[in-house]
């Protein structure tokens, strides 16, 4: 394919009310779009990972604070649809489907915070109250998996105690950030719509003059 | 006489402008970040009409990825504040701009105008500690903590200065 300055303004020369008019509708089905969109309300809450005392390997007179299960770790839990419990589908999603499951974990976005010792939730789904409710539960099931580690990084220090272990300190989950709502509806990005709708409406017009050409000749 | 060493009045006439440019931006703050895309802005413009090419694939994949990135990044939560900058979506559009527009690269002799940005560089940055002497009142021992800077940060430059003495000693072969 050759681009030129003559191709180029021969081309805008012959197409543009076509142009004008798929950009009409593209720019339509932009808008329908973004005042259509689904009622997505957003929940967000921080959780900071139990922490352990550890002496050093090392250097054994020293002793280092590390996280009961690693942030990655139990993000990567988090996002496996059939990590969760029964209950919990149903009084989230309504009802305990494999769709639903995936739904929820989509609905999910979990980053690392701090020195990776704090999980960010944030949750988006349609209807106000049922996000606030699903964000209550889903605190509560983080909280209890958590402190279920903590649990079990408690057990094992007992197992292995030693005269230099005595003195070990430990610190439970908590909650950083409580749950938080979105001021309101979360719109779709109106400038990412826009650009899009314009872009499309250049790309068709390419398109359908394209295929014009080669079936009128 | 050889046409790639710049004669003394041409680079004088070079620091001049370097520094008037240097004065401009010390004192009046002008969003010197948007200048070089308005220059290879104004280039693209003014050399549309010559545009006579084949059209490479570099082009589609470079615009594929940049459209990509753009719409389907994640959209950060409410709380945390949203990246409008594009400057790590840049090299994609600068690909885009390289394969439409590869045919009509400046014709310009770059080993006379890299000699002279070699010379007066380290001269426009002690004008620039000279303007900060102006105008804070700042003694030796200030100055020596300063990173003096001609248009941008001085990290930005430094790499600009090492590229032209690289490009003039190692491709042009000027030792």
């Amino acid at each position: 394919m050759i681009i030129n300055y003559q191709n180029l303004r021969n081309w805008v020369l012959g197409s543009w009310r076509g142009f004008l008019v798929i950009e009409i509708l593209c720019m339509g089905l932009g808008f329908t779009y973004f005042f259509f969109a689904p009622k997505i309300y957003e929940a967000d809450f921080a959780v900071r990972l139990p922490k352990v005392q550890v002496v050093s390997e090392a250097s054994p007179k020293k002793i280092e604070w590390n996280t009961a299960i690693s942030g990655l770790d139990y993000l990567r839990s988090m996002q496996n649809p059939l990590g969760y419990s029964q209950e919990f589908m149903h009084d989230c999603m309504g009802a305990d489907t494999n769709q639903n499951r995936k739904d929820w974990v989509n609905a999910l976005q979990i980053g690392l915070k701090n020195r990776g010792d704090i999980i960010q939730f944030s949750i988006r789904l349609e209807g106000e109250k049922r996000v606030l409710l699903c964000a209550k539960q889903f605190q509560l099931v983080v909280m209890q998996d958590l402190n279920g580690y903590y649990e079990g990084a408690l057990i094992k220090a007992k197992i292995e105690n030693e005269e230099a272990k005595k003195n070990l300190q430990f610190e439970k989950a908590s909650v950083v950030e409580d749950i938080r709502l979105s001021d309101g509806l979360i719109r779709p990005n109106l400038k990412k719509i826009l650009i899009g709708s314009i872009l499309l409406g250049i790309f068709l017009t390419i398109f359908f003059s394209a295929l014009r050409k080669k079936y009128r000749s | 006489m050889n046409s790639s060493i710049p004669s003394r009045g041409e680079c004088v006439i070079a620091l001049v402008l370097g520094c008037i440019v240097n004065s401009l931006i010390f004192f009046y703050p002008i969003p010197v970040y948007y200048f070089p895309d308005v220059v290879l802005l104004l280039y693209l413009a003014y050399k549309f009409r010559d545009l006579n090419q084949a059209l490479s694939p570099i082009f589609f994949i470079s615009l594929a990825l940049l459209l990509g990135y753009y719409f389907f990044s994640p959209e950060p939560p409410q709380t945390e504040f949203q990246n409008n900058y594009l400057v790590s979506l840049k090299p994609f559009l600068y690909l885009c701009v390289l394969a439409i527009y590869c045919k009509n690269v400046p014709q310009l002799d770059l080993k006379k105008w890299l000699r002279i940005f070699l010379w007066i560089y380290p001269l426009i940055l002690l004008w620039n500690l000279f303007l900060v002497h102006l105008d804070e009142n700042a003694s030796l021992l200030q100055l020596m903590t300063r990173r003096p800077y001609f248009i941008f940060e001085n990290n930005f430059e430094i790499t600009l200065y090492l590229n032209c003495f690289t490009a003039l000693f190692f491709i042009f072969g000027q030792r």
